[in-house]
């Protein structure tokens, strides 16, 4: 490619030139590079942006509206059989019925879980007392501590840098 | 991890290529290729070293956080010193600056003001006089272009600095490309006659 020679049209100078071209170029602090990283945005995995991506382009508008319409109407159509069903049955039988083939269940479930949780935890807690003593009420009041720190912590990394938005280059 | 051979050797787009992939090392092979051009804009445009860092710092982050945005049928090097010069651009609307000065700024109160606005230049082996000779017109030279006007600057250090073509440094400035010639032109003839006394 045939430069345009700004020498050519710029006044003639020899001893400017000369100059100019002895400008060194001049360097940063040592540690810039590491500097300037610490404060980018750390990338997310490929696979989440591919994920990502793939999930942005699916949901196009048409799309997206389809889906919210179908949740919807069967949602609807859910509750019409339902209280088609429940209107026609006695209210007395269908809350019998309801608290037999639902709550009970639900509510046994909830209650044996309770108990093999407390079983657990009590057993845990007194093998560890019997293991390391009193000191254990000290441990327990710093694991306490632990998850209010690590929530601060947790926040200040993840704080993302905050900068102007550049736009796309040359983009007119 | 993905393998990133010849990183070195690699052309700026297949750097920012692995950039936009999330390799961390192309980001920091980036800031490798550019930090010296970029710092030495920056300084010849502010004139105060710590604020140069500063920007170019600025200059990078944001080139490197907005990666996506950049179109790969442009250099890349013309994507970072149109950061760059606008972050300069943009900091010397805001301010009045003082000339240039090897020997720190002028408004510097105390040593180490002094030596933080000073311009460094580095050692090339030349003789004692050479090197005596050099710094005196270095400084001068250094002086007049830090009085010309900051888009003569620009033009002046991607020209005759960076080595850039006319139409790049359009490209960079978003400048006509006759302006360019126009604006380097003038500032040869200031930068001519404010080095007059030194010619002899």
């Amino acid at each position: 490619m045939t430069e345009f020679d700004p020498l050519q049209s710029a006044p003639d100078d020899p001893i400017l030139d000369r100059y100019l071209r002895s400008l060194p170029r001049l360097a940063p602090r040592p540690g810039f590079e590491d500097r300037v990283l610490a404060r980018v945005r750390k990338p997310l995995p490929m696979r989440v942006r591919r994920a990502r991506a793939s999930l942005v382009s699916w949901a196009s508008p048409a799309r997206l509206w389809w889906a919210s319409g179908l949740a919807a109407a069967s949602s609807a159509a859910w509750t019409v059989a339902l209280g088609s069903w429940l209107s026609g049955v006695d209210p007395e039988v269908a809350t019998a019925l309801l608290v037999a083939e639902v709550g009970v269940p639900v509510w046994s479930t909830v209650l044996d879980w309770i108990a093999l949780g407390s079983r657990m935890a009590g057993g845990w807690a007194l093998g560890v007392y019997q293991f390391v003593g009193p000191a254990v009420f000290a441990g327990a009041g710093a694991l306490a501590l632990l998850p209010m720190l690590s929530a601060m912590g947790l926040y200040l990394i993840a704080r993302q840098p905050r900068g102007r938005k550049v736009r796309a280059y040359a983009a007119r | 991890m993905e393998q990133l051979p010849g990183l070195s050797t690699a052309t700026d787009q297949d750097v920012v290529r692995w950039a936009r992939d999330g390799q961390e090392r192309a980001h920091r092979e980036l800031v490798r290729r550019y930090e010296r051009p970029v710092f030495s804009l920056l300084l010849r445009m502010v004139r105060d070293r710590e604020l140069a860092e500063d920007l170019a710092q600025e200059t990078f982050v944001k080139a490197l956080n907005a990666i996506d945005s950049y179109r790969p049928e442009f250099k890349f090097s013309s994507w970072i010193f149109k950061i760059a010069n606008n972050a300069a651009i943009d900091h010397l609307r805001r301010r009045e600056l003082d000339t240039l000065s090897l020997e720190g700024a002028r408004d510097a109160t105390t040593t180490e003001r002094a030596e933080a606005t000073a311009l460094q230049i580095s050692d090339r082996g030349e003789s004692p006089l050479d090197e005596m000779e050099a710094k005196e017109l270095g400084s001068a030279i250094e002086h007049a272009i830090g009085r010309l006007r900051p888009e003569y600057r620009s033009c002046i250090l991607l020209r005759h600095v960076e080595d850039r073509s006319y139409e790049e440094i359009a490209e960079i400035l978003d400048l006509p490309l006759g302006t360019v010639k126009t604006y380097i032109h003038r500032a040869r003839a200031e930068l001519k006659e404010s080095l007059g006394p030194l010619r002899e």
